[in-house]
């Protein structure tokens, strides 16, 4: 949080993409109100592979139930789970942002 | 992107290829083409790196060569088209730092360490070698919005040795960029 205050404050920051968000975000959403980031922009980043569709929508739609309003999320990485699944991965961060 | 769900994905390897084949330039064209037609909205290119003189690799691949900043023309011209097509949809992030190890460090440590040092030598940006790759990125790649942090340390104590020079980048960079918060494998953590 000091990066925060130091680099002039939350308004020069758009969103904080917070890794591992499933195991991390309890600890990072308190204090990065208080630093004057809004559970709005914090973007909430899952490592996957191959085949894991269900499992992003379910740790996605967990994460927004516990913290409404969450400004989304993000897959590490693309060439783990392939090109040709590019669009159901999306699909399925999508559908769990929305509730699952 | 302001009011609408950020869909991201990194995208770790692809474009960073040295050299490219017709197969590799393939690849490029038929992931921009599928991110450009899915709902991802948010792409970050994984990783770039910060060598001592403030030349920026892209993975091992020189990107930007320092004094003067220059195109290094190992990475392949179909790049500019690739980056439009993704852009059509997404906003496109360049990830500085990142794991992976060397010399008992993560390797985003040894980037902010560069950097670090390269802000203490030139505290002014307009005469900084590393920022003034970061601009001639920026004017070569327009389509990359911005820049995110992904530092990566063994320990609280080496995270919170970078405080000033994260702070010192959000601040030359400007509002309306982008920083990215990691947890490192060992369970501490930091900007990224």
């Amino acid at each position: 949080m000091d990066v925060i205050k130091r680099a002039g404050g939350a308004g020069q920051i758009t969103w904080v993409n917070l890794q591992n968000a499933d195991g991390t975000a309890g600890e990072f959403v308190g204090p990065l109100k208080s630093a004057g980031i809004g559970v709005g922009q914090i973007v909430g980043g899952l490592q996957v592979g191959e085949g894991m569709q269900p499992y992003v929508t379910q740790e996605f739609a967990t994460l927004v139930k516990q913290y409404p309003g969450f400004g989304g999320g993000w897959l590490w990485n693309l060439e783990a789970f392939g090109t040709a699944n590019t669009a159901s991965y999306a699909a399925a961060l999508s559908k769990g942002l929305a509730g699952g | 992107m302001t009011g609408e769900a950020k869909i991201g994905v990194y995208t770790l390897g692809t474009y960073s290829v040295a050299n490219p084949t017709p197969s590799d330039q393939d690849l490029m064209v038929e992931e921009a083409v599928a991110l450009s037609a899915s709902d991802f909205n948010l792409v970050m290119l994984a990783s770039l790196h910060v060598h001592d003189d403030g030349s920026i690799f892209f993975n091992d691949t020189p990107m930007i060569n320092s004094n003067p900043p220059a195109r290094s023309g190992q990475l392949s011209r179909n790049l500019p088209q690739c980056f439009k097509t993704i852009m059509s949809k997404s906003v496109m992030l360049a990830s500085f730092g990142g794991g992976g190890e060397f010399n008992g460090n993560p390797v985003g440590y040894w980037d902010f360490s560069a950097i670090k040092t390269l802000i203490g030598k030139y505290p002014d940006p307009t005469k900084n070698p590393f920022f003034q790759n970061l601009a001639f990125m920026f004017d070569t790649y327009p389509w990359i919005r911005g820049i995110d942090l992904d530092l990566e340390c063994n320990s609280l104590a080496d995270h919170q040795s970078f405080t000033t020079t994260l702070a010192t980048i959000i601040k030359w960079l400007g509002a309306g960029k982008y920083a990215r918060f990691a947890r490192t494998s060992f369970r501490t953590f930091g900007w990224t």
